[in-house]
């Protein structure tokens, strides 16, 4: 069980980054 | 309402305002690049920086910036997650507490390091002396202080007059804990201790009773841990004790960050309403003052970086309007006598007392609720699920509101200042001129951004609850079913996406599926709004200011408090006036249409 908690832990830290790199994309978009 | 509770409330306000307006400057000061100037004093500063590698003087973009934020609260969580897990080889567990479950600790380390608090366990039947301080109490501040540092990036970016950069993450956090949240916690604590609080590290004591206590017990399994039936809820067995055990711990170090923070995380399963965490009317005052001083001291720091103190007195002025509003509709409520308990003969005249220490009454209790649920705080000192239907729902649509009404540290202010520009924008609509605020142009990009941050979090919490109504797992902790039913679950997602951690507790949430559920409310409820707030920041930071026009709308006015407070209200009443209306409106015609 802790090695999916930790991994849930790291995928929603992973999904948080995305996001910022979606806005960024959206901010660079002409 | 006596005499004693009217002083109370003017007191209130007036040692608020004192008391936020120099700490407002002060933090002023710690969000400009320069900091404090004493040597003497930063010199911690400096070391703690020096020591991680880091230039005060090197700014980040707004995506440097929220990374940072992402992977330092990463790590936070994943440290929380492990203390819990191995709390029963540390030391500091005099109780000889096992481990915290998977699932649970998942949740708690999300929770704490999003400043929400939820607690889906007893703190003092759970956690040890160590993950209470290493794990929690140390959250608590690094917590507040994320909170505090986007506002602080998002203050730069409107003073700023071009750049590329919103300052560094590393240095605010440092600043802010070091000199904002460190200090006041100390000065709590001693006051604290002074009133009643503990502040220990001693086995826990028994007491034995005057009377025999029949209570249920909740089974344990080998691991010790409790059993659960197919429904996920406690399996319990009646039992009789001649003696209590009385918690001891490292209480007041806790506590004070815990309202200084708005994190709201007891260290006792009753929080506030405990004597050890909150003994004497007089820690009720500091805690209600201490919960929303932060919030309405970064309105002035606003004020004071943008050049224009008008600009935070009319945010302080749009805060104040709704908190007076729903706090005395909250107080009004609870001051009548619930009719179910008078038919039974209970003296009502006080008003509802169900649920409420008697040492701080209805008013004060109402009040704290409010103060609690408008600010990210979650700290309680009755428990709001005993309040009557509407009283119930005066801290329910409080946290509804995003938490933007003073709000929590650093969150309410960025949370109104999303609500601000939209307010400008509607204004900029109306006049058919490109919005500005504060001297930056509002464009497309950054009404994007802010949309998201406004939308995210309501559409967890509707998703949430609506799942959770419909699936056994969800039902299966519901003990009061109908409409308070409903209310016990919209509560618990309201709080956990909006980062509050209050509850109506007659949810049972120490479960799989609300554990994982609301950790998912939390986790995405906070960062989800961080980083389009961030985006927000990096590109109003890039901009030039503007000089005021006769075409430019003013935004220090009683005109642009109404617009600010309307567009709060609608926002909130469109969201979730149905929602509402399915749990504690209901509840309030059934009580008195019966009754």
């Amino acid at each position: 069980m802790d090695v999916l908690y930790v991994a849930l832990t790291l995928v929603f830290a992973g999904a948080m980054v995305g996001f910022v790199a979606l806005c960024v994309a959206v901010e660079k978009k002409p | 309402m006596q005499a004693n509770d009217i002083t109370m409330l003017v007191a209130y306000a007036i040692v608020l305002v004192a008391a936020s307006y120099p700490l407002g400057l002060f933090m002023a000061r710690l969000a400009s690049v320069e900091g404090l100037s004493s040597r003497w004093v930063t010199v911690g500063e400096r070391g703690l920086l020096r020591l991680a590698g880091i230039r005060a003087d090197q700014g980040m973009s707004w995506m440097q910036y929220a990374v940072a934020l992402i992977v330092f609260n990463a790590l936070g969580a994943l440290v929380v997650y492990g203390l819990q897990r191995l709390q029963a080889v540390l030391p500091l567990n005099p109780a000889g507490l096992s481990a915290v479950s998977a699932d649970s600790s998942f949740n708690t380390a999300l929770s704490f390091v999003t400043n929400t608090n939820w607690q889906g366990y007893s703190g003092e039947a759970t956690m040890s002396y160590l993950t209470q301080m290493l794990a929690l109490t140390v959250q608590n501040f690094l917590s507040a202080a994320t909170g505090i540092a986007v506002a602080f990036a998002l203050i730069r970016a409107f003073a700023s007059r071009s750049s590329n950069s919103i300052g560094n993450f590393w240095v605010d956090v440092t600043r802010c804990s070091l000199y904002v949240l460190l200090p006041l916690s100390v000065v709590l604590a001693v006051v604290q201790i002074q009133q009643g609080t503990i502040q220990n590290f001693d086995a826990y004591r028994d007491a034995t009773t005057l009377e025999v206590t029949s209570y249920d017990n909740p089974k344990t399994g080998p691991d010790g841990q409790p059993l659960k039936d197919d429904k996920g809820a406690v399996v319990t067995e009646p039992a009789k004790t001649p003696t209590q055990t009385i918690a001891m711990g490292p209480v007041a170090s806790q506590e004070s960050i815990k309202m200084i923070g708005t994190n709201g995380g007891g260290f006792f399963n009753t929080n506030s309403a405990h004597p050890y965490e909150n003994p004497t009317p007089l820690t009720n005052f500091l805690q209600m003052l201490a919960i929303f001083m932060i919030p309405a001291g970064l309105v002035f720091t606003f004020g004071r970086l943008v050049g224009d103190m008008r600009q935070g007195w009319a945010l302080f002025a749009a805060m104040a309007a709704i908190f007076v509003v729903m706090a005395g509709i909250g107080i009004a409520a609870e001051l009548h006598a619930n009719p179910l308990l008078s038919n039974l003969g209970v003296d009502g005249s006080v008003g509802n007392m169900e649920g409420k220490e008697t040492r701080f009454g209805v008013v004060a209790s109402a009040l704290f609720a409010a103060i609690t649920t408008a600010a990210s705080c979650g700290a309680v000192n009755a428990m709001h699920d005993s309040f009557m239907p509407l009283g119930g729902l005066v801290p329910m649509w409080l946290i509804q509101f995003g938490e933007v009404i003073f709000g929590g540290v650093g969150s309410g202010l960025y949370g109104a200042l999303m609500y601000a520009i939209v307010a400008v924008f509607i204004a900029g609509l109306m006049i058919g001129r490109t919005p500005e605020y504060i001297g930056k142009k509002i464009e497309a990009y950054d009404m994007k951004m802010v949309s998201l941050a406004i939308l995210v979090t309501p559409m967890i919490v509707l998703l949430g609850t609506a799942i959770a109504v419909v699936v056994d797992a969800g039902t299966g902790g519901v003990a009061n079913p109908g409409a308070h039913g409903f209310s016990e679950i919209l509560y618990a997602f309201s709080s956990a996406a909006n980062n509050n951690g209050s509850a109506f507790a007659g949810l049972s949430a120490n479960t799989p599926f609300y554990n994982v559920a609301l950790g998912i409310a939390v986790w995405f409820g906070r960062f989800g709004v961080i980083v389009p707030v961030l985006a927000v920041a990096g590109s109003l930071a890039r901009k030039k200011r503007l000089a005021v026009t006769a075409g430019t709308l003013p935004t220090h006015g009683l005109l642009f408090v109404a617009l600010v407070v309307g567009t709060i209200v609608l926002v909130g009443a469109l969201t979730y006036v149905p929602a509402l209306a399915l749990g504690p409106v209901i509840e309030h015609l059934q009580l008195f249409a019966t009754h």
